[in-house]
């Protein structure tokens, strides 16, 4: 009971703290607010020395590359990381302590499940009130970096996170600014051996696709794309015969969503030949079943990448996390979790059952 | 083939009674009138308002014969009604399924479970036609199965295959219904024996078959240009995708001596198993729709029993075609569907070594990728398994579901040779809190 009344009061002069910093918003000078009982220590927050000690301390534990996957996905132990966020979206929004959700998870009540730092070792009121005040003042972090290994995203961020749940959100986006593809071309490209359609009906973006497995289907039969590029949105080359050398063409496909290359001769070299080419939508890249290795992917960085398909290639375990870590919007699927094969007595069908039924 | 059919047909019957008769019987082909015809001639010119589609295949597990709810993915523990069937947790929170279902279960975070099914038909041949159609059955009329919608409105993806396949499930269940011939599924027995008739005789070099070909192109020339009958030219149609098929490299997709032993013990070597590695093989060519049907489901007697024979190849075959989807890339845009006609009784029947009746009020299904949000279980019955008390999923909805995940136009209205207008789930409104 008085432990509940003591972080009740604890919310309450958070609250009304907060709301103070809020009401002097219109101040033109910021550095005249007193901190809500604070002395007027005008000195800003220097998040080296007064903030990383308090996440080293309560944090890194589940928000750091010491966990092979970090808690809600977020790490704290790198600038762009805590930039990036988790889960649910960026952590910190500088200069908005109200919406940065580092702040609000750890002003919860002590004994709210989604408290931060959880088990009870909650921050103290100060503390919390000196996160609060690093944000206010722009969350700046000095010349802190801390651990590296992500790229901060453009600003169309929110794109990002949409093409990963509904790619029909992204191919309505791409497809707004460009014009139909002419008739001709496609004609010339299904003569080429491609089947080509729509993405949805009426979407100027297309999806193309050539028979799997089949041979006849070269480098050379990329040919025919060209004056298709803008339009592309989903390249299918399942099990055909191109190699590396296609990976160019392929990288001048300015608004591709979904590349299927699985079962090709492509190597890391052609790998890296496409990751030098800007992909600026590319959501999905399925390359199983080729002989791409750990060297291959290093490359690898598209603002939109949602989720590689590394099953059956010479890809290590650690190859595939690397990459996962580096790409946290990303999903990697590097195993195939077929059930164990076991024994006869599964059999059944129901053909034992039927005769019995005719009895 | 069936050439050898045909022209044994022929003799006794005049021409005339060849096209309306026998083309009708022994094909099964359907008079189609004229407002059919200017139905497919809109289509063609892209009048039907197809959507945004997140799936485009669908692999269909159907369990013949009303499986059980309470024993495969609406258990009770503790109740009543549970008899001795225990319940497991899966990956996915909150999501439990029988202990029938260990493999399955962990796969459960790809797959949303409806509990909230309910049917008003309680006969197998019924309730059969009615989750494939979303019609009554009656005797004025056959109704394509979704399938046939399917393939009628979005096309085929690879035109050497045939746009949709039955695996061991017999004619009663798949159907082209009031539609063309040329979408009646291709129906597959043994999924083990490959395409069967799909290969040259020996005796036959490659030579003389063509010669064969082209004489019977000959003579059917001039008949059909006596006889210009929307049915000849389906009759050609197949016949044309039979022996292009015959050539094609995309036969291979029916050999299953292609994948590895550990792969189709994986799958399991009984026919659910095998018919789903068929169906993953066949998919990854682009065949849209792929029906595997599993029977024995009708547990009247020895019900608890018969669960441990039967729900363990499915739940291997789910469970390994789940996995194989996801890691080739193929789940995004696979829907994968586990229906069935009606649930089981709650209430045991104890003079029948404890087995369970047909019950259509409420019962399971299972839908996984296609764009389908994995990992929860959406709608509710009572404490007992007897009654939907949340978000009833009627058969209509259920398939208009299906419908919106393929991106199908709901209320696009197809009609009959008897002029009459029906749409590919009927009245249904698809459960959009899935996806």
């Amino acid at each position: 009971m008085r432990q509940y009344f003591l972080s009740l009061l604890t919310t309450l002069a958070l609250v009304g703290w907060l709301s103070s910093v809020s009401a002097q918003e219109m101040e033109d000078d910021g550095m005249s607010m007193d901190g809500g009982g604070m002395e007027a220590d005008v000195a800003t927050v220097n998040f080296e020395q007064q903030i990383l000690p308090l996440l080293r301390e309560s944090c890194f534990e589940c928000h750091s590359d010491a966990k092979r996957k970090p808690k809600g996905n977020l790490r704290l132990d790198g600038k762009n990381w805590i930039l990036v966020g988790g889960k649910t979206g960026t952590s910190v929004v500088a200069g908005n302590p109200g919406k940065s959700p580092l702040l609000g998870r750890s002003s919860l009540p002590d004994d709210h499940d989604d408290v931060m730092p959880p088990n009870g070792e909650v921050f103290e009121t100060e503390q919390l009130q000196l996160i609060a005040r690093w944000i206010k003042e722009g969350a700046d972090f000095g010349d802190w970096t801390g651990k590296a290994g992500v790229e901060l995203p453009n600003p169309t961020r929110n794109d990002a996170s949409v093409a990963t749940t509904d790619p029909f959100a992204s191919y309505r986006r791409i497809g707004e600014r460009l014009n139909a593809a002419p008739a001709t071309a496609i004609a010339k490209a299904t003569e080429a051996g491609a089947r080509v359609s729509p993405v949805f009906p009426g979407s100027p973006l297309l999806r193309v696709e050539f028979a799997s497995g089949s041979d006849s289907v070269t480098d050379a039969s990329l040919k025919a794309l060209a004056p298709l590029r803008r339009n592309i949105a989903i390249l299918s080359l399942r099990n055909t015969a191109i190699t590396d050398a296609a990976m160019a063409e392929i990288g001048r496909l300015a608004n591709l969503v979904r590349l299927e290359i699985p079962g090709t001769e492509v190597t890391d070299a052609g790998l890296r030949t496409l990751a030098k080419t800007k992909l600026p939508e590319l959501a999905i890249l399925n390359l199983y079943g080729t002989a791409i290795t750990d060297a291959g992917l290093d490359q690898l960085n598209y603002p939109k990448l949602a989720k590689v398909y590394l099953w059956n290639t010479k890809v290590t375990a650690p190859g595939a996390d690397m990459l996962g870590k580096r790409l946290p919007n990303c999903r990697v699927i590097w195993k195939r979790e077929l059930p164990a094969a076991k024994a006869r007595e599964e059999r059944g069908d129901g053909k034992r059952n039927r005769k019995k039924k005719k009895n | 083939m069936r050439l050898n059919h045909l022209f044994r047909d022929f003799d006794p019957t005049t021409r005339r009674n060849f096209v309306t008769g026998a083309a009708k019987g022994l094909l099964g082909l359907s008079a189609m009138p004229w407002v059919t015809r200017l139905a497919n001639a809109a289509e063609k010119k892209g009048v039907v308002p197809l959507k945004p589609a997140r799936a485009r295949n669908v692999i269909y597990l159907y369990m013949a014969g009303g499986m059980s709810h309470l024993d495969t993915f609406d258990v009770k523990p503790g109740a009543a009604t549970q008899g001795p069937t225990e319940a497991i947790g899966t990956k996915a929170d909150g999501v439990r399924v029988s202990q029938h279902f260990p493999l399955l279960a962990k796969q459960m975070d790809k797959v949303a479970v409806i509990n909230s099914m309910n049917s008003n038909q309680g006969a197998h041949a019924q309730g059969r036609y009615y989750m494939h159609t979303g019609y009554q059955l009656r005797g004025t009329i056959k109704h394509p199965s979704l399938g046939a919608w399917l393939e009628k409105m979005r096309g085929r993806v690879n035109t050497t295959l045939p746009g949709h396949v039955v695996v061991g499930g017999g004619a009663n269940t798949a159907s082209n219904g009031f539609f063309d011939a040329s979408l009646t599924p291709l129906p597959i027995g043994d999924p083990t024996a490959g395409l069967s008739n799909s290969h040259r005789v020996e005796h036959v070099s490659a030579e003389r078959f063509e010669h064969r070909i082209h004489r019977l192109e000959q003579m059917n020339e001039a008949f059909r240009a006596k006889y210009d009958a929307r049915q000849l030219k389906d009759h050609a149609k197949v016949f044309e995708e039979a022996i292009k098929l015959m050539e094609s490299k995309d036969l291979e997709a029916f050999d299953l001596s292609q994948e590895s032993d550990a792969v189709r013990a994986s799958y399991g070597d009984g026919r659910v198993g095998q018919g789903c590695l068929l169906a993953r093989r066949l998919v990854e060519r682009g065949v849209r729709f792929v029906e595997v049907v599993s029977g024995g489901w009708d547990t009247h007697s020895e019900n608890f029993d018969r669960m441990g024979d039967l729900c363990p190849p499915v739940d291997r075959a789910l469970a390994a075609l789940l996995a194989d989807l996801d890691a080739r890339g193929l789940l995004d845009e696979t829907l994968v569907v586990l229906a069935t006609e009606f649930g089981r009784t709650p209430d045991i029947v104890t003079d029948r070594n404890l087995g369970r009746n047909h019950y259509p009020k409420a019962f399971s299904c299972l839908l996984a990728g296609g764009g389908i949000r994995g990992g929860q279980a959406y709608g509710k019955t009572d404490a007992e398994g007897r009654n939907v008390i949340e978000d009833l999923v009627g058969v209509q909805d259920f398939n208009a579901t299906i419908a919106y995940a393929l991106g199908l136009p709901l209320e696009y209205e197809v009609y009959s040779p008897s002029g009459r207008p029906f749409k590919v789930a009927h009245d249904g409104t698809p459960v959009k809190a899935l996806f």
